[in-house]
């Protein structure tokens, strides 16, 4: 007699997958962009190109992994619309606008630094430290090695000791053992 | 709970935390108007866009096919003037008892089949609608909620409230108690008017500014789906989709890189295409704005853009890789056996590479006409078992070979004496500099060799050491890592100091190469340093 197979697991609904992800989106795209002003808008976005393609990414083995790959797409489209409106403004000898720093209440000088950083080092670190990402997920998440996701979290590290004093973590990246992601 | 977190640690709480309180509910609600927006969300600023008219014709000749009710008559007299799928910028508007303002074209409505979406400075919304004549009734609007003036919610609380809608000619106007809302028709680009022409810049503009561009800066969407252009220093590439009259680009890509003086305009075009757009043509002028930037573009002449310098051979063969595919030599028909080539690649800076399977070689390649000629080869020297088998291709027969032929794009033709050798292009995969840093870093890394390391002592040193590696875009397209270090070569006997230049053609070779064809031979493939 064969072993009764265990009930398969329920594919999440949009509207349960929407309550659980979209304060994470909202984080990861602040993070990454550098602006919380704009996270929001960024993680609807993404939120919705799931919904319109959820047919499709909802047979997908992670669609978690799907739309932070898109929120951290959108934030660093962002980032670079910014940046070059800064570089032309700059050039024209025009104002440059702000790109709403991030509030004081949540560290503004740490975030300056995390901004300073290139955009897969950016990337990697908000899902080390946001969302307690392993060195594969992370590798899995950006669509990079992850010999290359080590890489870049080891550069982002050695950066943000130099800007920040008191850094503070000291395991080298992917030593550490991190628990699991749930 | 945080005393112990670092400063970074306790920044990445902070922002969790801050996150986790957002009502999702709403923003759930939120996401449900936003459907069918056809609009990037992530516009900062706006930019007028000076839109041709394009007659009412041309462009209600869709059918109403899913309007929401009854007949979508405009205006008396008007036959079924459909809304639907048309793009309006806001003019001017009195909104609840406020005076006319004029708008810089930040605030847009879009009619869908049943709902409306747009943008409002520098929030979407959306909603759903109902239509019947010149009677109009908009649903409660979702919006995004950036902080960006109060222009916006004015706007959307009048669009709320409007009840009447006209259309004449290119103006549309939505009034309600107090309110008109007075629109002019973004004509759009018709997407068979712009898709498989050949597009030349004419101008660059941005913000003030208008010039005209350097180089021969392109921009062609083909109708399968694909672009193609340059920025007039670097290549397009990528995916696009068409989704009412805009272009959203699934992939963009370039490769290439520019010198300062082109930095500007690379930036500009790139900014402008690459979230995709919404473009006008007048006859035979294409006009693409986004943000503070705009584009100008005219028609190829004849409708076709000039054909590029006819490249030759050298020039074809630079930058390239190939994979060997069949052959004859002295013995025969050639087989593909252990000590096999598995192919070859030639840098921009004409430096040939392969592999026999166990050792890495390279060449200075003389390239003059029909005709190539390997220089010194220069191989590394791992001790390799030799297996003698005369009918299977093998190095001998690449270095016997004295011309070569391109046939059509895709294959390439060497001849010597007795010799004919067959190669299909290999792909690269490493056109994208970052993608090609990532690779090789994440490589090193992965194999353990530590680049960045103290160059150990000379006498230390077994087989190969590698030191002082440096690993950016050094010479693009073609050096993108520079290594120096020490090897010791299989007997143990000797080491000598070396520097290599790591270049995509070598890296090509290895994927096309066999595939534990390890880094540390490939990098010395390179003359030693003579110092």
């Amino acid at each position: 007699m064969s072993e009764p197979t265990p009930p398969a697991e329920p594919t999440p609904t949009f509207d349960a997958l929407f309550a659980a992800e979209y304060p994470k989106m909202v984080a990861l795209a602040a993070a990454v962009s550098g602006s919380r002003l704009f996270a929001e808008d960024m993680a609807q976005e993404a939120l919705h190109r799931l919904e319109r393609n959820w047919p499709k990414v909802s047979r997908l083995e992670s669609p978690g992994g799907w739309v932070r790959r898109v929120t951290i797409n959108l934030a660093l489209s962002q980032r670079r619309r910014f940046t070059n409106d800064v570089k032309a403004r700059t050039r024209l000898g025009r104002p440059t606008h702000q790109l709403n720093p991030m509030p004081a209440e949540l560290h503004a000088p740490i975030w300056h630094a995390v901004g300073a950083l290139p955009g897969k080092q950016r990337a990697a670190v908000a899902l080390r430290y946001l969302e307690d990402r392993s060195i594969d997920e992370i590798a899995q998440i950006l669509d990079i090695a992850p010999a290359t996701a080590r890489v870049h979290l080891h550069r982002a590290h050695n950066a943000l000791r130099e800007s920040l004093p008191d850094f503070g973590p000291t395991d080298p990246p992917g030593s550490e053992q991190r628990r699991p992601h749930d | 709970m945080t005393d112990d977190l670092s400063p970074l640690e306790s920044a990445f709480h902070a922002l969790r935390s801050d996150a986790a309180r957002l009502d999702t509910a709403a923003a759930r609600v939120s996401l449900q108007g936003r459907r069918g927006i056809s609009v990037p969300a992530l516009v900062v600023a706006g930019v007028v866009v000076v839109l041709a008219a394009v007659g009412v014709s041309q462009l209600t000749s869709d059918p109403p096919s899913e309007m929401s009710t009854g007949p979508a008559l405009a205006n008396p007299g008007d036959e079924a003037l459909s809304v639907i799928d048309t793009s309006w910028t806001l003019e001017t508007a009195q909104i609840l008892g406020g005076e006319f303002a004029s708008f810089d074209g930040g605030h847009t409505l879009t009619f869908n089949a049943d709902t409306i979406d747009g943008r409002a400075t520098c929030n979407t919304f959306g909603a759903g609608y109902t239509r019947n004549g010149t009677s109009i009734s908009v649903g409660a609007i979702r919006r995004t909620d950036a902080a960006c003036g109060e222009l916006g919610p004015q706007f959307l609380t009048s669009l709320e409230a409007v009840d009447t809608i006209e259309i004449s000619g290119d103006t549309l106007v939505l009034t309600g108690p107090e309110i008109e809302l007075r629109f002019v028709r973004n004509t759009g680009a018709p997407i068979d008017e712009l898709i498989g022409r050949t597009w030349l810049l004419q101008q660059v503009l941005d913000a003030a500014d208008r010039r005209s561009p350097l180089g021969d800066a392109s921009l062609l969407l083909l109708a399968d789906g694909t672009i193609g252009g340059s920025t007039g220093c670097r290549t397009l590439s990528g995916t696009y989709v068409v989704a009412g009259n805009e272009i959203r680009m699934t992939e963009f890509g370039t490769a290439g890189e520019c010198p300062a003086e082109w930095q500007r305009q690379d930036d500009i075009i790139i900014s402008v295409l690459a979230d995709g757009f919404v473009a006008e043509v007048d006859e035979r002028e294409l006009i693409i704005a986004a943000g503070s930037s705009a584009l100008v573009y005219r028609e190829a002449a004849g409708g076709v853009i000039p054909d590029p310098p006819v490249a030759s051979n050298a020039e074809r063969l630079l930058g390239t890789a190939w994979t060997f595919v069949s052959g004859t030599g002295a013995d025969g028909e050639l087989a593909i056996g252990p000590n096999s080539p598995p192919g070859f690649a030639v840098s921009e800076t004409s430096r040939f590479t392969t592999s026999d399977g166990c050792n890495g070689f390279s060449a200075d390649l003389v390239l003059d006409g029909p005709s190539w000629e390997l220089g010194l080869l220069i191989s590394t020297l791992v001790g390799c078992e030799e297996t003698a088998e005369p009918a299977t291709f093998a190095l001998s027969d690449l270095t016997n070979t004295s011309q070569f032929a391109f046939q059509g794009d895709e294959t390439l033709i060497l001849t010597g004496p007795g010799t004919e050798l067959i190669f299909e292009r290999a792909e690269t995969g490493v056109d994208d500099p970052t993608s090609f840093v990532d690779f090789l870093t994440g490589y090193l890394t992965e194999k353990g060799i530590d680049y960045d390391g103290p160059c150990p002592d000379a006498q230390t040193v077994t087989e190969m050491s590698v030191c002082s590696g440096e690993i950016r875009p050094i010479e693009p397209p073609d050096i993108y890592a520079t290594f120096v270090g020490l090897s010791r070569d299989y007997t143990g006997d000797q080491s000598a100091p070396f520097a290599t230049d790591f270049g995509v053609a070598d890296i090509v070779a290895r994927r096309v190469a066999v595939d534990e064809w390890e880094l540390v031979e490939l990098i010395t493939v390179g003359l030693p340093d003579d110092e």
